[in-house]
């Protein structure tokens, strides 16, 4: 269990944050830009100076330094040394902890395998494509085993195709090693369905930490709803191999298929997953407006629910349009 | 194809200098032809002061050159320190911002008419300031993630400086060492045009008074020669470095390249 208790952190926007994430699973932390998820990462990697404690296992570890902290980090720029090959930047943090280079051989191999960089092992950073070089990064932070592993943004800036394969490698290994996992995201996707543990940061606060099935139990603030997205009760669920869908309204929404949600009466629906068109079948009425930078979060009521959606058109209140839903997040019973 | 063109446009222009020459529309003294400085290449007593005299501006010029990039790139990684780069920063960008060549007279009051304390200290202090700019700049300008990464995967704050900055800092600052190089170069030879008897810059001027055109660009030529291979060199180390660390494609060859 890494535990963190913080009241401060100096030069950073992140303050009272009081958690915990359970050992050997997948937390995932959301927020929107500048939350304070990085910083969060960086006081648990011992990266800035901080108000507060980080304790795994009931140890503490405030007064160790980044390089004694046992845990690895990947940056969501992967920060991959230039002047070495893939190689080499595999093998770094076992190199400077002093193992020995038989082992080093071995346990570089070993990941190179693990992750299929085989092709590119003797390879420089700067010719890797977007996901080798995520892959690069993972498997370098994995060589040094550590206890907790933290993953900032690790499928951002990706092809759709690529980041499937590596949120698929991620997923994979974190259960393969059964390591604690932090993983950073800002936008809501696949990754929270297999969090044991969600946590929503806003402002630099936490405002939500508990299983993902808990949002369709808490009052979450209105702000946050328009940005999460909303949580809503389906009339009926299917879960078939590689088609997995909710019905709403006597429509079908696609829903990310999980095996241990092969039955569920409730789905977030990311405010990103909707797109706001004049004319089909899925018909509701704009309830709430409001302008966030060039776009407009809106409210659109569909019989009990309000499905919150993030649009370039500005719209009027009680208007009427129609909604398409491209994905869910199964919630469970 | 690249060596044909090289070679077809060096050959068109010598024969069009050749042609002018001969068809007399200028004096001979004034515009010899390509053939008459290949003849004084060939006479070994002139090809022998040349010699002489070059060998004297190179060294002046690497000895200082040598001074400076040691000096630029040692003192650069003490200032890079966060608390003195703040007061050093300012310096180094001042001295940074004077020409080179502004150094000479002051160096005449300073060092003296001497025949190599002047042009070394010349020649130092042309690469000195900018490759001491230079190095602060790269090193602080390092991405903090890396080293950040490097801190978690368990390096101690000096191996992370001399496996992960310090390579990546050098690398940043190969083009600068290049042109101030190529600028330490110039600068010796300006300073023996204006104040010394020895050297490839006191020859041309001997030749330029006694109007012995053919001679003096012969001079030019070896001048130029030499800054060719001062920015070849530089090329294939940065080249060598640069298409493993940052890729072929991003180092096209300079227009000064052959």
């Amino acid at each position: 269990m890494v535990e963190v208790t913080l009241k401060s952190v100096r030069n950073f926007i992140l303050k009272s944050v009081s958690t915990s994430f359970p050992s050997g699973k997948l937390s995932v932390i959301i927020g929107p830009n500048g939350a304070g998820k990085t910083t969060l990462l960086k006081v648990i990697a011992g990266l800035v100076v901080y108000d507060g404690s980080v304790c795994f296992n009931g140890d503490c570890i405030d007064e160790l330094p980044p390089y004694e902290r046992g845990v690895s980090y990947v940056p969501q720029n992967n920060a991959l040394f230039a002047n070495m090959t893939v190689w080499d930047n595999i093998a770094f943090g076992l190199r400077v902890r002093g193992f020995s280079e038989d082992y080093v051989r071995k346990r570089v191999a070993e990941l190179i395998e693990m992750l299929s960089l085989e092709s590119v092992a003797n390879r420089y950073p700067a010719t890797l494509s977007g996901g080798e070089a995520r892959k690069v990064a993972l498997a370098r932070a994995l060589a040094v085993d550590p206890k907790v592993l933290l993953l900032d943004e690790p499928f951002a800036n990706l092809d759709v195709e690529t980041r499937a394969a590596v949120e698929q490698e991620v997923m994979m290994t974190v259960k393969r090693l059964g390591r604690t996992v932090l993983l950073v995201t800002h936008t809501v996707e696949k990754a929270i369905v297999n969090a044991e543990k969600l946590h929503i940061l806003w402002g630099g606060r936490l405002l939500f930490s508990g299983r993902l099935s808990d949002l369709s139990t808490v009052e979450v603030p209105e702000d946050i709803r328009y940005w999460l997205g909303s949580v809503i009760e389906v009339d009926g669920s299917h879960y078939g191999e590689g088609l997995c869908y909710a019905e709403l309204n006597g429509f079908k929404i696609p829903v990310h298929c999980v095996s241990r949600l092969r039955k569920f009466k409730r789905v977030l629906i990311p405010a990103t997953a909707v797109k706001i068109c004049r004319k089909g079948w899925l018909r509701g009425e704009i309830v709430s407006v409001r302008k966030s930078g060039a776009y407009f979060r809106v409210g659109v009521r569909l019989g009990d629910a309000v499905i919150y959606a993030v649009t370039p058109i500005q719209l009027r209140l009680g208007e009427v349009v129609s909604l398409r839903v491209s994905e869910a997040i199964p919630l469970g019973e | 194809m690249r060596k044909f063109q090289v070679l077809v446009s060096l050959g068109t222009f010598l024969l069009l200098w050749e042609l002018i020459a001969e068809l007399g529309t200028a004096p001979r003294a004034l515009v010899p032809a390509p053939t008459d400085i290949a003849r004084v290449f060939m006479n070994l007593n002139s090809a022998y002061l040349i010699a002489v005299n070059y060998s004297l501006t190179a060294a002046r010029a690497l000895a200082g050159f040598i001074l400076g990039l040691a000096g630029g790139i040692g003192l650069g990684v003490i200032f890079s320190i966060r608390s003195m780069h703040n007061y050093i920063q300012p310096v180094a960008t001042l001295f940074f911002a004077v020409p080179s060549v502004a150094w000479v007279p002051i160096l005449i009051v300073w060092v003296g008419i001497k025949e190599f304390e002047l042009p070394v200290t010349a020649s130092f202090l042309c690469s000195f300031p900018p490759v001491l700019y230079g190095m602060i700049n790269a090193l602080r300008t390092v991405d903090r993630e890396q080293v950040d990464v490097a801190m978690v995967l368990g390096a101690r704050p000096r191996t992370v400086f001399t496996k992960v900055v310090l390579p990546q800092a050098l690398l940043k600052v190969i083009p600068l060492i290049k042109t101030e190089a190529v600028m330490a170069w110039k600068t010796v030879f300006v300073t023996e045009m204006i104040a010394l008897s020895s050297g490839l810059g006191y020859l041309a001027m001997v030749y330029a008074t006694t109007i012995d055109t053919s001679k003096l660009i012969a001079v030019v030529i070896v001048l130029a020669l030499t800054t060719l291979a001062i920015v070849q060199l530089f090329d294939l180390i940065e080249r060598k470095l640069s298409s493993r660390w940052v890729g072929e494609l991003r180092w096209s060859r300079l227009p000064l390249s052959l």
